[in-house]
């Protein structure tokens, strides 16, 4: 591969300080201590440096790069997977502190195996690059083969490399935000989420070469992410329409099932990725959409997994999809507790003895803190808080905000399952809404006709229903009330009742 | 899915599906076809070849269903709402479910992973839990709106599983409410037999006119299809005896409309079997000319022509329809069945086709009888088999060779021997014929019981018993003996061997009755040892026992024994017979329902009865099981002639058969209305309840108590 163009260096001692720092670095990073991993080689940073110079072309001039940031980014490029192969890894502070764990304690390095070294290493590897570019710092004998000095900024370079692999999340949240915080002319959280972003976009078959896969013991989650790799042909990024576009080969006698597999078990770690720093990329206009597409069928020449590794894929996703299932009911139950406190504070002032407003001003409050209650997931507490206070006010407020209500009540009533009660609460109302007016005596009678036939009360049903059907105000409404009628009819096999549609060759 | 269709199609799916149950499917696939033809959106169209799809599977023809669904729904199913699409999908596997497709299991999990994964649910189990113990504590308030929901839930989904399910589910909770005729259609929409089954339970117990009238005309007007004409004809089956007269004609022609289905397999057998048995069912009902018209239906049925299991249930309705059938009718059935017992034989109805062929004999003119005999007994052949040697006397057959039924004899009691067999190492078990055998081992030896070892030849040995000498005879009982009183033998053996005993009673010596009663005896006291090897009865009746392998029922043991022992006093009634020693008194007021209705089978043979068991028998007429109050008054009818009556067991049997008119049970009535009519010297106080009773059973809204009525009184007057 050639040597990346570094579009944002201009300079030509850091270019040219670049040069040296991939050379030293290249046969560090060719080492190979964890065969199971793609392509972790200079040529993954070199494809990242060129990522970055992509992602990077939307910044306008006053907010592009200086040259100081970019040779700190690429520098950090070259330099963040270099923990990966650090062979001689229990010689580090950071790794010496991980073998103090209870899981750890009283073995020494030399005496763990080579798996259980190289988990240690793949996990902490970001920590070990750190500690690498700070023992080369001034050094007479570098780690890295290459001293880096002051003016190479090799703080916020340690900085960027150790960020790249942590998780953000509650473990580790704070230590980003440390690493990340910008300082004079150093934007370090940009610096950072470019790192990032390119170096989860050089996932394309470039980085998995499947020759090697046949020839190294590879257990299934390893081949997962190189088969993955695989099927994304290219990764195109188009700074003028703020696009990425994940081309995507699949064998073609199984391209249906891959178009369900393959993407979802890239695209979700992206989007996720991209949506962490959503905020730096908002500020800089870099904001990024995605788009998959795929190479035709015709020309593809790619190679299906074999059927154990593709029944690990399908397994893993649908573990994925089943824990994202489980967190959105945990999100919905959340937004549901926190909005818990204002509505009981807003039940609370209107229930105040001297509550300025009048009875028809509480009860519509009551039911839009319901209805708002009931659409936050809380049917049940919704509709029962109304009934209450439907029954304390009702009879001081006027009629057509009582019949609002109440069938506003009853709605949720019925969406909740408790037919029984909305029948009995539009029952005693049946009588009284003979004299409103069309729109709300329409809706009062669909709704008695739904709360009937829902309680089995088949004549009052097909009653309100019939009437409902000679208020309604378009052909279209009122066909749909008839429909009920009919389905009511033909359920209770009173079949020689229904007539059918007008017009069409129905039933008579 | 229902809720997103436009109103328009909702209403003529609506109107489709009403005129395919009432017309016929082709009138719904026409109004189908109109309503396709113009265009509508994706999923309307998709509800409108599902509808096809499902008349045609109530239809039962699931290979067009099939095709509709794979050229309407199939198509579309990557194209609609997912979750829906999973709950559609799944009346295929039910399609394919119906003709054992091989791909219809795999299917249906698959679907049922699709629909978990969904969160999608057929029905609302908690919901339907509540009803159900709702119902149970009498709350229909509760369950029936529940049950109603599920209903229109189900409708909504358009799942065919769940919409029968939800259908039954409603169907017996009306059921629970005495809203027989809709608990009647809905059954019928559900296509489940249970329920169907329930509700003519139901509807026979209600002994209303008016009920059956109405859960007829409900479902006869809505079955065009044969799905649901299937669940219709088992409801006639069942109710016949009951069907009000006016009735009569609709529900025939309704049964003449399909008695020419032909099976095309396992899917629609139910149609020819449930229609055939209906007009068996019927048959006592129809008058000559009703009667000519189903039998030249059943003769030239097809399935006659072949092997088929099913063919029994016509043999069956032809068998019934003989009685009422004129000569010429008759002649073209004896063809008929003589083909059916030559040329086109099968071993499964062969049965049934020689009960029809003594049924036509029975009623034949002598020239027909002669020529059934001739045919089935051609002169000089040698007959060896066992079921038209009991058929020989109906047709007025001779044995050329009366002496070998002494040698059959004297055979059968050495096989009999050998229904437990002790076998030694490497010795096999004999060949004596049955239903298989049991084998136990232990470390003294196998032990081997023959199935109803050698029972073939008794019956026909029976029938022929006159032609047996006493020295033969007597060495049959023996053997027979031998094999009640051998513990290890099955307790199915054992009462087989007990009841076999009672028809040999007229050639039977005293002092052969005596050994005869001291094996019985025991046996008729209830004193009964299991076999030690196998389960025992109470273990086979477990019902947490998941294996269960019966050898018979103790209680069934001790009534043969009860009978025999009464069939042999029949035959002696001046000798006093070790059951009046307190063994029939002992039976007849048993705590066990099952040992009563034995001891009263029995006394209804004794031709006296002391005076203790003749009250006992009184008394029984009030059980609290009208199947025992049955047996009781069914005893008293035979017995009331020759026994003397005090006054208050007069109002004891009075007041029995003022419980039985009001029994929904029809035996319990039968015997009543059989009782009643044959009494003449009562005390004159109880005319009038006697004349009301009377009066209440010929009026009875089944047909068996008026006749059973009318023919005692009859005789009584003649």
């Amino acid at each position: 591969m050639q040597t990346p163009r570094y579009a944002r260096l201009a300079e030509d001692t850091l270019r040219g300080r670049l040069a040296g720092l991939r050379n030293a670095v290249q046969p560090i990073l060719a080492g190979n201590y964890l065969p199971s991993f793609t392509d972790h080689s200079v040529e993954h940073s070199d494809r990242v440096c060129d990522l970055i110079d992509q992602l990077t072309e939307p910044l306008v001039h006053d907010h592009q790069l200086s040259d100081r940031e970019a040779f700190v980014l690429y520098a950090a490029a070259y330099l963040h997977d270099a923990g990966l192969q650090h062979q001689r890894a229990g010689e580090t502070t950071i790794v010496q502190s991980v073998l103090q764990s209870p899981e750890y304690v009283g073995r020494a390095w030399a005496d763990l195996d080579v798996e259980t070294k190289r988990t240690i290493v793949r996990a902490h590897h970001h920590h070990i690059s750190g500690e690498m570019i700070e023992r080369s710092v001034n050094a007479a004998h570098p780690v890295l083969g290459i001293q880096l000095t002051d003016d190479w900024h090799p703080g916020q370079i340690r900085s960027i490399a150790v960020a790249h692999n942590l998780y953000m999340d509650s473990h580790n949240r704070q230590e980003y935000a440390d690493l990340t915080t910008d300082w004079g002319e150093f934007r370090m959280s940009l610096l950072g989420a470019l790192l990032r972003l390119a170096d989860i976009l050089d996932e394309s078959r470039r980085r998995s070469q499947l020759h090697l896969e046949r020839t190294r013991e590879l257990d299934l989650e390893a081949r997962m992410h190189w088969w993955r790799h695989y099927y994304v042909a290219h990764v195109k990024i188009d700074p003028g329409t703020h696009q990425i576009t994940l081309w995507f080969e699949f064998p073609p006698d199984r391209r249906v099932q891959y178009q369900a597999m393959i993407p979802p078990l890239q695209i979700p770690y992206l989007e996720e990725e991209f949506a962490r720093h959503g905020a730096v990329l908002a500020r800089h206009n870099l904001l990024w959409h995605f788009k998959t597409d795929e190479v035709p069928a015709a020309q593809s020449t790619s190679r299906p997994m074999d059927d154990e590794l593709e029944m690990y894929v399908l397994e893993r996703l649908a573990r994925r999809h089943a824990q994202r299932a489980d967190q959105d009911k945990i999100l919905v139950l959340d937004h549901l507790r926190a909005e818990r406190p204002t509505i009981e504070r807003k039940l609370s002032e209107l229930r105040v003895a001297d509550n300025p407003g009048s009875a028809t001003e509480q009860l519509i409050a009551f039911r839009n803190l319901s209805q708002h209650l009931f659409l936050l997931g809380g049917r049940r507490g919704a509709w029962t808080m109304l009934w209450g206070e439907y029954n304390r006010l009702s009879k001081s407020v006027d009629s057509d905000t009582k019949f609002v209500v109440a069938s506003d009540l009853a709605k949720m009533m019925l969406d909740d399952s408790a037919s029984d009660r909305a029948c009995r609460l539009l029952h005693e109302l049946a009588d009284e809404a003979e004299s409103l007016q069309p729109p709300l005596k329409f809706r009062f009678l669909c709704l008695l006709g739904q709360a009937y036939l829902e309680t089995c009360a088949y004549p009052q049903a097909t009653d309100a229903l019939s009437k409902a059907a000679t208020h309604a105000v378009d052909a279209q409404t009122r066909e749909k009330i008839l429909a009920e009628l009919d389905e009511a009819h033909l359920l209770q096999g009173e079949v020689q009742i229904v007539v059918g549609p007008s017009g069409d060759g129905g039933h008579r | 899915m229902i809720k997103q269709l436009t109103p328009v199609i909702r209403r003529r799916l609506v109107a489709a599906r009403i005129a395919a149950m009432t017309e016929g499917a082709d009138a719904a696939f026409k109004m189908l076809a109109e309503t396709r033809a113009s265009t509508c959106p994706l999923l309307d169209r998709v509800a409108l070849g599902l509808l096809e799809s499902e008349i045609y599977a109530l239809d039962l023809r699931p290979a067009e269903a099939r095709a509709a669904f794979e050229n309407y729904v199939d198509p579309h199913l990557s194209e609609i709402d997912r979750g829906i699409a999973a709950v559609v999908a799944d009346n295929k596997a039910l399609i394919l479910m119906s003709t054992f497709d091989q791909s219809a299991s795999d299917e249906f999990y698959h679907l049922v992973d699709a629909r978990r994964i969904l969160g999608i649910e057929l029905c609302d189990h908690s919901a339907i839990l509540e009803a159900a113990l709702g119902a149970a504590k009498g709350k229909h308030y509760e369950a029936l709106p529940v049950y109603w929901q599920q209903l229109r839930a189900a409708y909504d989904l358009q799942n065919w599983r769940a919409y029968r399910s939800a259908e039954e589910d409603f169907a017996q909770e009306c059921a629970r409410l005495g809203w027989l005729d809709e608990a009647a259609y809905h059954a019928m929409v559900a296509t489940s037999n249970d329920a169907m089954d329930e509700v003519t339970k139901n509807l026979i117990a209600a002994r209303s006119v008016g009920q059956i009238t109405k859960g007829l005309d409900k479902i006869l007007h809505a079955s065009s299809l044969k799905g649901h004409a299937v669940l219709v004809a088992r409801m006639v089956g069942t109710i016949a005896d009951a069907i009000p007269d006016d009735r009569l004609g609709a529900v025939t022609e309704f049964l003449m409309r399909h008695l020419d289905h032909v099976p095309t397999g396992w899917h629609d057998t139910q149609l020819l079997e449930q229609m055939w048995h209906a007009i068996e069912s019927l048959a006592p009902r129809l008058d000559r000319s009703s009667t000519s018209l189903p039998a030249a239906r059943g003769l030239k049925h097809p399935v006659l022509q072949k092997a088929t299991p099913s063919r029994r249930h016509v043999i069956g309705a032809l068998n019934a329809l003989t009685a009422a059938l004129p000569p010429d009718d008759l002649r073209t059935m004896a063809d008929t069945a003589l083909r059916l017992i030559n040329e086109d034989r099968n071993d499964i109805d062969y049965r049934e086709s020689l009960n029809l062929l003594c049924h036509i004999a029975h009623c034949a003119p002598d020239d027909l009888k002669s020529r059934i005999r001739d045919e089935v007994f051609p002169p000089g052949v040698q007959i060896s088999d066992t079921l038209l040697m009991q058929a020989g006397p109906h047709l007025g057959w001779k044995p050329q060779n009366p002496g070998g039924f002494a040698i059959g004899a004297r055979e059968t009691a050495k096989a009999i021997r050998k229904q437990v067999q002790r076998l030694g190492p490497g010795e096999e078990p004999a060949k004596i014929g049955g239903y298989g055998t049991f084998a136990s081992t232990s470390p003294q030896g196998t032990v081997v019981v023959h199935v109803q070892g050698a029972m073939h030849w008794v019956e026909p040995l029976a029938q022929h018993r006159a032609l047996i000498d006493a020295p033969s005879i007597e060495e049959l009982i023996e053997a027979m003996l031998e094999m009640i009183g051998e513990r290890e033998n099955l307790i199915a053996n054992r009462a087989s061997l007990t009841s076999c005993i009672g028809k040999f009673a007229d050639r039977i010596s005293l002092e052969l009755e005596h050994r005869v009663e001291g094996v019985l005896r025991k046996l008729a006291e209830g004193t009964i040892l299991e076999p030690t090897s196998g389960q025992t009865h109470a273990d086979a009746k477990n019902p947490l026992n998941p294996f269960k392998i019966g050898g018979g029922d103790p209680a069934d043991l001790r009534g043969a024994a009860l009978v025999c022992l009464a069939e042999l006093d029949h035959t002696r009634p001046n000798i006093r017979s070790a059951l009046h020693d307190g063994i029939l008194l002992g039976a007849i007021t048993s705590a066990d329902p099952q040992i009563r209705r034995y001891g009263l089978a029995a006394a209804h043979e004794c031709r006296t009865l002391t005076s203790m068991e003749a009250s006992a028998v009184a008394l029984a007429g009030l059980d609290a099981d009208p199947g025992v109050a049955r047996f009781a008054l069914q005893a008293l009818s035979n017995s009331q002639s020759e026994i003397p009556f005090e006054p208050m067991a007069w109002h004891i049997i009075i007041r029995s058969v003022e419980g039985a008119i009001l029994s929904s049970h029809v035996g319990y009535r039968c015997g009543a209305a059989n009782l009643l009519g044959r009494i003449t010297d009562f005390p004159m106080e109880l005319k009038p309840r006697i004349e009301a009773a009377r009066f209440a059973l010929q009026h009875d809204v089944c047909y068996s108590v008026r006749e059973v009525m009318r023919n005692a009184m009859e005789a009584v007057e003649r």
